[in-house]
C-alpha cells in the first residue's frame, strides 16, 4: 500500500468536509459526513482515495464522497466524480466489478399482521425460488448465446417480453431498465460466466429481504410510492454477477494500456482510464452498459420469482398487486447533463457505491414520480432498518444528482467473523423476529449488523445536507443471503 | 476433513512459505512471503483454495493446464489468481496444488491440481468478485519474495 500523506481536511459545516487541493490534484475533495462518521474513516485509506480521484484528467467539480464512504480499490466506495465529455476520462475502477449493482423495492398489499403467520413459509419459498450463494445458477434458465445477447441489448425489457413482469415495471426502473449497449464489446468469457446466472442473488452483501414500513416521514410521497405504515415490502439487492466482474477485469487490462498510450499519470493503477473520446472508452461504455442491462434483467427476474413465492404462499391475486416501487443502480457511469457554473454541460458521472437522486421535475423521471422526485433506496444491515428517500434540488446542484447507497462497512470481514464466531447470529436475529435463510454461515457472520455503520446516521447526514429527503423507514423480517 | 490451524501452520512451515490476510474494511488484503517466486505462486494457489473452499483438504482428482505471460511479476500473479477464480466460478474447480514446469517474472507454465467443489467436504465461502491492481506488488526481498494484493469481495 502507498503511504498516506498528511491530508488537509477542513470542516465546512455539520455535514460537509473539504479536502484541500494539494500537489497534482486537479480539484478539491468534498466529503459528506458528521463528526462521528468522519471519525470512523480514520485508519483506512478512503480519504486518500478521494484525493486520488481528484488527480484524474477532466474532472468537473469536486471529487465527492458520500457519508457511507469506505475503503475500496481505486475509487472509494461511496465516491462520485463527473468528467467532461470532451477532455475527461472513463475509469472502470470508478464503476467497480459489480457493474449496475443496485437495489429494487416491491410494495405488497399485505400488512405485517397478515404476513407473520406465513413468514417462515415465505422465507423458505423465496430461498428455494431465488438461488443464492457463490456461483449460484439457475438450472431452469440457461440462455443461448443469441438470447444472452438480447439480454445484454435490452435489459429488463427482455425480461418483461419473456413474461417476467409487466410493462408498468419498466416505468419504475432507472433508465427504463435499458441502456444503450454494444454486446459485441463483451468478451466470450464474460458471456460464458453470465449464461446461467440471470435471476440469482449471488453472495456477500447481496440479499432478498422481506420487511415492512415502520415509520413514515413524508406521508404524501410515501402514499404515492405505495408505502403505507405496516405494509409489507420486498427489497432486492444484486448486480451483474460474474458477467459484470469479467467485463470489468477485461477493460481494466485495456485501460492500463490506454492510460500509458494517452500519457495519463495515475496515483493508483486501479484508477486506469481512457479519454472519453477514445475507442477504448467507447468500447468499455458499450460493454459496461451491456452488463448494466444484464443486472436490470437479473433484478427483474428476481422480482418475478419473488412474486411467484407470494402467489404460492398467499395468492396469485396478492402477487398481482405486488408492484415495483423503483429500481436504482449504485455502481455505474452515465452521461448526464448538469448545470455547471450556470451552464448546461454534458458529463460522465461515475457513481461507485452512490445512488442517482434526481429532483422533482427532472425530465428523465417517470411521469408517476415527476412531482415527488426520484425514489432513492438505501438498504441498511440485516438487523436494523432500511430507508426510502427521494431526490432533491440540493443533490442536483451539489453532487451531480447523487446521494448515498447504504450503510457502509465499519468492520472488516475478518473482524466481523471473529466477533460472530462464539455467537449464533441466526438465532439472535430470529429472537428479534428476523428469519435468516443463507447458503453459508460465514456470509451471515461477515454480515452481522454491527459490521455496518448505522444507516440512520448516514441517511440523517444526506437528509440534513439536503442531498436526499427521507420518506419512510423499513424493518426487515426475513432475509435471504448467499 | 477440515484441516486444523496447527495442521495448516505445519503445512506452511514445511513449505517454508506463508500467507496472511491483513485488515481491510470491505475487501481482503493478502500478503504472501515466500523463499522463491515459484513459491509465491504455489502459495497463491493455497490462498484461492482457502477463499473458495475454506480450510479443507482438496484432493488432486483433476488437472488444469496453466500457461500465462505478462510484462511483470505483479501482472503475472494477478492473471494467475484471476484464472483460478474464473475456473472456480465456471466449473466449480477448487485448486489444491500448483505443479510448476517453468516460472519467471513474465511466464508461468504448469498445471493446477484440484477437484470440483464438494458440498459434503468443502466449506462454502462468500464470493470473491475479482483480484484488483490496488496496492498490487510482487517484490524480491532480502529474505526471498513478498507479494501483496487486494481481492474484491
Amino acid at each position: 500500500m502507498r503511504p498516506v500523506p498528511s491530508l488537509q481536511v477542513k470542516r465546512i459545516d455539520s455535514h460537509r468536509w473539504r479536502v484541500e487541493r494539494t500537489g497534482r490534484m486537479r480539484t478539491h475533495g468534498l466529503i459528506f459526513a458528521d463528526a462521528e462518521l468522519m471519525h470512523d474513516l480514520e485508519g483506512d485509506q478512503c480519504i486518500q482515495q478521494v484525493v486520488n480521484v481528484a488527480h484524474l484528467p477532466g474532472i468537473v467539480g469536486p471529487s465527492i464522497a458520500m457519508p457511507d464512504i469506505h475503503w475500496g480499490y481505486g475509487f472509494p466506495i461511496g465516491g462520485v466524480a463527473a468528467f467532461d465529455e470532451t477532455d475527461g476520462v472513463v475509469s472502470p475502477g470508478g464503476v467497480g466489478y459489480d457493474i449496475n449493482c443496485g437495489v429494487r423495492l416491491l410494495s405488497t398489499p399485505l400488512t405485517i399482521g397478515e404476513l407473520r403467520p406465513k413468514l417462515s413459509l415465505l422465507a423458505d419459498d423465496l430461498y428455494r425460488n431465488i438461488p443464492s450463494g457463490v456461483g449460484s445458477s439457475r438450472s431452469d434458465l440457461k440462455l443461448s448465446r443469441t438470447e444472452l445477447d438480447r439480454v445484454l441489448e435490452r435489459g429488463a425489457e427482455w425480461a418483461v417480453d419473456q413474461g417476467f413482469g409487466t410493462a408498468e415495471d419498466l416505468e419504475c426502473i432507472e433508465a427504463g431498465g435499458r441502456l444503450d449497449s454494444d454486446p459485441d464489446c463483451v468478451s466470450n468469457r464474460a458471456k460464458e460466466r453470465g449464461r446461467n446466472q440471470v435471476g440469482t442473488v449471488g453472495s456477500g452483501n447481496h440479499f432478498v429481504e422481506v420487511g415492512y414500513v415502520d415509520e413514515v416521514y413524508q406521508s404524501d410521497a410515501a402514499a404515492r410510492l405505495g408505502l403505507s405504515p405496516g405494509s409489507v415490502t420486498v427489497f432486492i439487492h444484486s448486480g451483474s454477477r460474474g458477467l459484470g466482474y469479467q467485463v470489468c477485469d477485461d477493460y481494466l487490462d485495456t485501460m492500463v494500456q490506454a492510460a500509458a498510450k494517452y500519457d495519463i499519470e495515475l496515483p493508483d493503477k486501479q484508477l486506469c482510464c481512457a479519454p472519453l473520446s477514445s475507442k477504448e472508452a467507447r468500447m468499455y461504455l458499450g460493454a459496461m452498459n451491456a452488463a448494466a442491462n444484464y443486472a436490470f434483467a437479473n433484478r427483474q427476474l428476481m422480482s418475478h420469482y419473488a412474486r411467484r413465492s407470494i402467489a404460492t404462499v398467499f395468492s396469485p391475486h396478492i402477487a398481482g398487486q405486488t408492484e415495483l416501487v423503483y429500481d436504482v443502480a449504485h455502481n455505474i457511469a452515465k452521461f448526464e447533463t448538469h448545470l455547471i457554473e450556470g451552464r448546461p454541460r454534458r458529463v460522465c458521472v461515475h457513481r461507485k457505491g452512490a445512488t442517482r437522486a434526481f429532483p422533482p421535475g427532472h425530465s428523465e423521471l417517470t411521469e408517476r414520480y415527476r412531482d415527488i422526485g426520484q425514489p432513492v433506496l438505501i438498504p441498511g444491515d440485516m438487523g436494523r432498518y432500511s430507508f426510502v428517500l427521494t431526490g432533491t434540488e440540493g443533490a442536483y446542484s451539489e453532487t451531480f444528482g447523487s446521494t448515498c447507497h447504504g450503510a457502509g462497512r465499519r468492520m472488516s470481514r475478518h473482524h466481523a467473523k471473529k466477533v460472530a464466531r462464539p455467537r449464533n447470529v441466526r438465532k439472535e436475529l430470529e429472537r428479534q423476529g428476523i428469519l435468516i435463510r443463507a447458503a453459508s454461515r460465514r456470509t451471515v457472520d461477515e454480515e452481522i449488523p454491527e459490521a455496518y455503520k448505522d444507516v440512520a446516521k448516514v441517511v440523517n447526514v444526506v437528509n440534513g445536507a439536503g442531498i436526499g429527503r427521507k420518506v419512510a423507514r423499513l424493518r426487515p423480517v426475513a432475509v435471504v443471503k448467499g | 476433513m477440515p484441516v486444523t490451524e496447527q495442521e495448516a501452520a505445519a503445512r506452511n512451515r514445511s513449505r517454508i512459505v506463508t500467507y496472511r490476510f491483513l485488515p481491510h474494511t470491505a475487501d481482503v488484503i493478502v500478503e504472501i512471503e515466500a523463499t522463491s517466486l515459484a513459491n509465491v505462486f504455489r502459495e497463491a494457489t493455497s490462498v484461492v483454495s482457502h477463499l473458495v473452499a475454506g480450510d479443507t483438504n482438496v484432493d488432486a482428482t483433476e488437472s488444469r493446464a496453466v500457461s500465462l505471460t505478462a510484462q511483470a511479476a505483479d501482472e503475472l500473479l494477478l492473471r494467475f489468481i484471476r484464472e483460478l477464480l474464473t475456473q472456480f466460478q465456471l466449473e466449480t474447480f477448487v485448486p489444491g496444488k500448483l505443479e510448476i514446469e517453468q516460472v519467471d517474472q513474465m511466464l508461468l507454465e504448469g498445471a493446477v491440481l484440484g477437484e470440483p467443489f464438494d458440498e459434503s467436504k468443502h466449506d462454502p465461502q462468500p464470493e470473491v468478485k475479482a483480484a484488483t491492481r490496488h496496492g498490487l506488488s510482487v517484490e524480491e526481498t532480502t529474505a526471498g519474495w513478498r507479494a501483496v494484493l487486494v481481492l474484491d469481495l
